[in-house]
């Protein structure tokens, strides 16, 4: 790690230093195609380092901080541990941000290539040859100038791999694609009685811009029981301990504008559910008076989906959660479309 | 066609036209007024067609009766009626110049997408179930799937031991299911 970072200086110092505004300059050059072949002509092996500001696709990105402790003291003491922990996971954003452009670049570019430099405050810095950078600039200059949304809706179907066979959505566990419109994939969906979908949360955002959305329930039941003696007796008392469970989904998008009609989506979906009837069990304690008690033992099922795909715009992913003893199969669909009007409000 | 069709005021004059017909046992489709209507209203040319179709398919329809002497006029007002929508349509959708349908094609089922526009970088797939007692584990990376199961047993104090076994490679999906 300390040889990459020292590695890491001493190509940078031996680069050229650009200004960052080379890269956020509007868009009024040459058709991309030919800047490219020239530059790569012209170029090719010599790497230079570029700062990039992307202070407009990550700035609104605000991570959570852990609960400050109760009471002011502690709260006051804790004030900078939270901060260097909300800088820690600006720059984390940062670099899954930076990994994310460098992925879906059009061709694509080796990693062995570039050296990724994450600077922090919405900028990062790349060490690589012109070509990429021109590749980089080009890809930033189509998301900027794309004046549409990305809609992403993701449906949570229930069934049976059969069913999912019989409507016509497979059920390969890998991403497979589906040749419906969005039309068409309701109204199968709408046919088969062995098909429901239980959730269907949808984001809208700009291009290169995180999304997520989170809907879950706390649900509390109790998780041990222990004897304390406390006064005034002194006395034992059994005192129950409370676990929570949560229920419910999580989403996180970010998605691209490619060439053609195509759009790259990186995608992480959650969902947990709790089994009803909650199980329980008894015991009795140790305590003077033998104290028998109950104890929930909830059994709480979470899928979680993490993939980066293409897809054409309207076009559908299908993924089938694999065979799990005592799981039902659930069907994940996946949409995307580029539209260029304003998302309604509250969506 | 026009100055008949002025004749009925709205869609609700329309069906009253048409159940008056039903009622008095009239073909619908002999009135002028009522064919006026349908030229110009493709959706309740269809309507009524379906609705004559389901009539004569119940034997309730008057006409039929009256047809049965001429065999081959029996047919005559569906498939009258059927010409009637059918060409509606057609002129309503070769009059339609809205931007709508000009800006933004609606994709069709018939009208399937690009395999070549698909492409999957990675993709994993996890459903693990938990009690107090285990977690079980299956996961799908790449098209590996793994089934682990970790379990403790209460209050023994015992380290959690661990399965991990690799069952299968799925290949690539390489066209549509």
């Amino acid at each position: 790690m300390i040889f990459a970072s020292t590695l890491a200086l001493v190509v940078t110092s031996l680069v050229t230093l650009r200004p960052q505004s080379e890269l956020t300059a509007p868009t009024d050059r040459a058709p991309a195609r030919s800047t490219l072949a020239s530059t790569s002509r012209t170029a090719a092996g010599e790497r230079s380092f570029v700062l990039y500001d992307v202070h407009d696709f990550v700035t609104g990105y605000r991570p959570a901080a852990e609960p400050l402790t109760a009471g002011g003291t502690a709260a006051t003491s804790n004030a900078d541990e939270v901060d260097a922990k909300r800088e820690l996971a600006r720059r984390a954003e940062l670099q899954k941000f930076a990994e994310f452009v460098l992925a879906r670049l059009e061709p694509a570019v080796a990693a062995d290539t570039y050296q990724l430099e994450v600077l922090g405050s919405g900028t990062f810095g790349l060490v690589a040859a012109a070509d990429v950078h021109n590749l980089m600039r080009h890809f930033f200059d189509r998301q900027r100038a794309c004046a549409g949304f990305v809609d992403v809706r993701v449906r949570i179907v229930e069934g049976s791999r059969e069913v999912f066979a019989r409507a016509g959505f497979g059920t390969d566990t890998h991403a497979a694609p589906l040749p419906f419109a969005p039309a068409e994939i309701e109204r199968r969906i709408a046919l088969e009685p062995g098909l429901r979908v239980v959730q269907a949360p949808q984001l809208t955002t700009r291009p290169l811009q995180h999304a997520e959305l989170s809907l879950f329930d706390e649900i509390k039941y109790v998780a041990d029981w222990s004897i304390e003696t406390v006064f005034p007796g002194p006395t034992e008392i059994v005192v129950p301990k409370i676990g929570v469970v949560s229920e419910g989904y999580s989403i996180g998008i970010r998605a691209a504008v490619q060439s053609g009609d195509a759009l790259a989506l990186d995608l992480q979906f959650a969902r947990s559910v709790l089994h009803r009837p909650i199980r329980t069990t008894s015991l009795v304690l140790e305590d003077a008076n033998k104290t028998r008690v109950e104890l929930a033992l909830p059994e709480v099922s979470t899928v979680t989906l993490r993939s980066a795909c293409s897809l054409p715009s309207g076009g559908t992913f299908a993924f089938v959660t694999p065979p799990s003893e005592g799981q039902p199969d659930l069907l994940i669909l996946v949409s995307a479309s580029l539209r260029t009007e304003t998302p309604a409000a509250g969506r | 066609v026009s100055t008949k069709h002025a004749e009925i005021p709205s869609r609700e004059a329309f069906w009253s036209r048409v159940d008056a017909a039903l009622d008095a046992r009239r073909d619908p489709l002999a009135d002028e007024c009522i064919v006026a209507w349908l030229g110009e209203r493709p959706d309740d040319a269809a309507a009524l067609a379906e609705l004559l179709a389901r009539l004569d398919g119940l034997g309730a329809r008057a006409p039929r009766s009256a047809a049965r002497s001429r065999p081959a006029v029996r047919s005559l007002p569906l498939a009258a009626a059927t010409v009637v929508a059918a060409l509606a349509v057609w002129v309503a959708l070769s009059m339609d110049e809205s931007p709508a349908r000009h800006a933004a094609p609606a994709r069709t089922a018939a009208e399937p997408f690009d395999p070549r526009a698909f492409r999957v970088e990675h993709c994993t797939i996890e459903v693990v179930t938990r009690t107090p007692e285990s977690v079980r584990t299956t996961r799908v990376a790449d098209g590996v799937i793994e089934h682990s199961v970790a379990t403790t047993t209460r209050g023994a104090g015992a380290p959690l031991a661990t399965v991990v076994t690799r069952t299968r490679r799925t290949p690539p999906q390489e066209s549509y299911p």
